[in-house]
């Protein structure tokens, strides 16, 4: 008898997918196009890319609001939310709080750790981690200056200097750029102006403060707040011991910024 | 005639018990030929009713014997049946699981999900040459190694600035906003691997192909 069910079991299998919907809600990791962000991944899926800094603890809440205005004058808004942690050495701890549209929040976080050359990429609700190498050369690879518009686009653009400015309590060095995307470049009609406004910490080296504003995607504006100098708990960067460690793929499909230069 | 119907009801009991006819039931028989043929089909008729009820009273090893093995061999012949239905039932099972997997209406791009972009559609910066310092975002390049192509006129990094990646699905009018060249046609929604700044926008964009989506979904397990 039981093989018997065990026959008409696989048969229902088939059936059931035959039958299944033909698009399914996007699976862990799938977002479409304007939902809150997933953890921070780096440059490959699954791996964060970010310039170590040594000798400059801090911690603060990182928000993100993006408000987008469509044609009716419906608009999008999202916000999102992550507290990081960064120590002495340049490791840092990123918790990552989204919520998927008709889901429940879900907080990610990832620590990067280039003192011992990983990434790690936690699961609070499998309580794994996910180990990603960190390939050789990338602090020398983001240290190039080379971060100028040049060619023809440096035609359309436009950097002032904001001078220096004391945003969420750190002395912050603004700079707005903006670049115009000439009509016809793209299919435009008119020019489309796009504005992007930074402050940097010259003491933490981190944007505190980036307003951006381009008619394709809305405006954004990203602000690190509740900023604290001490030094972070030490067990922040590291994988708790309930958690269990699975290797991942490392370097491979990097991306690294500044890479055109390389070639 | 009459004589036999007075002797019928000893006759009976007689043979039904076992017992020897009495003297005058035996006069009888002997003088009636009729009531001796029935009195001996009686007799052995009884016989055969007591010799079954023996049987069953003092479980006969033989007979129960035989009576398991007829019910063994009906159910083993029914169980052989259904075990030979079932194995031919399975590789039929798996055959239409196989065809439900292999089916072209299985396919992601046919059943209006997300699909890896590479199989419908392919990008590029409008106008790039290859060789012209042009390059809308100069901290990505034209095309990374890993495939990731800058949208187009985004301004640069800011010092410091991280970045992340994030695996979505776009409907190729997305794609076109960004100001992307994109050619073939997508009805559906395209799974692509974003580049976002701190400021949550969109820098770079890539299309996994395939084999690179199945090494990426590791990440996202």
């Amino acid at each position: 008898m039981n093989y018997w069910k065990s026959g008409l079991i696989s048969l229902l299998a088939a059936g059931a997918l035959l039958a299944q919907a033909p698009s399914g809600p996007p699976g862990p990791g799938r977002m479409r196009f304007g939902e809150a962000g997933g953890p921070w991944f780096g440059m490959g899926a699954g791996q964060q890319w970010r310039t170590p800094v040594t000798g400059q603890p801090y911690s603060a809440v990182q928000t993100v609001q993006i408000q987008q205005t469509l044609a009716g004058g419906n608009q999008i808004q999202r916000q999102e939310q992550s507290n990081v942690y960064r120590d002495s050495q340049g490791r840092v701890r990123t918790e990552h709080t989204f919520t998927p549209p008709g889901q429940a929040a879900r907080t990610m976080i990832t620590i990067f750790d280039p003192v011992a050359g990983y990434l790690y990429r936690l699961d609070p609700q499998s309580k794994t981690a996910r180990q990603i190498r960190i390939p050789t050369g990338q602090a020398a690879a983001n240290d190039n200056p080379r971060r100028r518009g040049n060619g023809a686009n440096a035609a359309n653009t436009q950097t002032e200097n904001l001078g220096v400015q004391t945003i969420n309590g750190l002395a912050a060095t603004g700079t707005r750029i903006t670049r115009t995307i000439p009509a016809g470049a793209i299919g435009n009609v008119q020019p489309i102006s796009i504005v992007r406004e930074t402050w940097v910490s010259q003491e933490l080296q981190v944007p505190v403060m980036i307003k951006s504003s381009d008619p394709r995607f809305g405006t954004s504006v990203m602000q690190l707040t509740n900023i604290s100098r001490a030094e972070p708990d030490p067990s922040l960067f590291q994988v708790p011991s309930a958690y269990t460690i699975k290797s991942g793929p490392g370097g491979r499909g990097m991306m690294r910024p500044n890479a055109r230069q390389n070639r | 005639m009459t004589d036999c119907r007075n002797w019928m009801r000893e006759l009976v009991e007689q043979a039904r018990i076992g017992a020897p006819a009495g003297a005058e039931l035996a006069a009888h028989l002997a003088a009636c030929p009729n009531c001796a043929a029935l009195w001996d089909t009686e007799r052995e008729l009884s016989a055969r009713f007591r010799q079954i009820r023996q049987s069953v009273s003092a479980g006969d090893p033989s007979a129960g014997r035989k009576c398991i093995l007829a019910q063994f061999q009906s159910q083993r012949r029914r169980t052989l049946w259904q075990r030979g239905f079932a194995w031919t039932l399975a590789p039929v099972a798996v055959l239409v699981l196989a065809l439900v997997l292999l089916a072209p209406w299985h396919h992601p791009a046919r059943r209006g999900s997300a699909v890896p972009a590479n199989d419908v559609l392919s990008l590029s910066l409008p106008g790039w040459s290859g060789a012209a310092e042009d390059a809308d975002s100069p901290e990505i390049g034209p095309e990374d190694s890993a495939g990731f192509l800058p949208v187009p006129f985004v301004p640069p990094l800011a010092s410091g600035e991280a970045v992340r990646v994030e695996r979505v699905e776009l409907p190729q009018a997305a794609l076109v906003c960004m100001g992307f060249a994109v050619e073939g046609v997508s009805q559906n929604a395209v799974t692509a691997e974003v580049v976002v700044g701190e400021d949550g926008l969109p820098r770079a964009v890539r299309l996994p192909d395939s084999l690179d989506m199945q090494d990426r979904d590791f990440y996202f397990n």
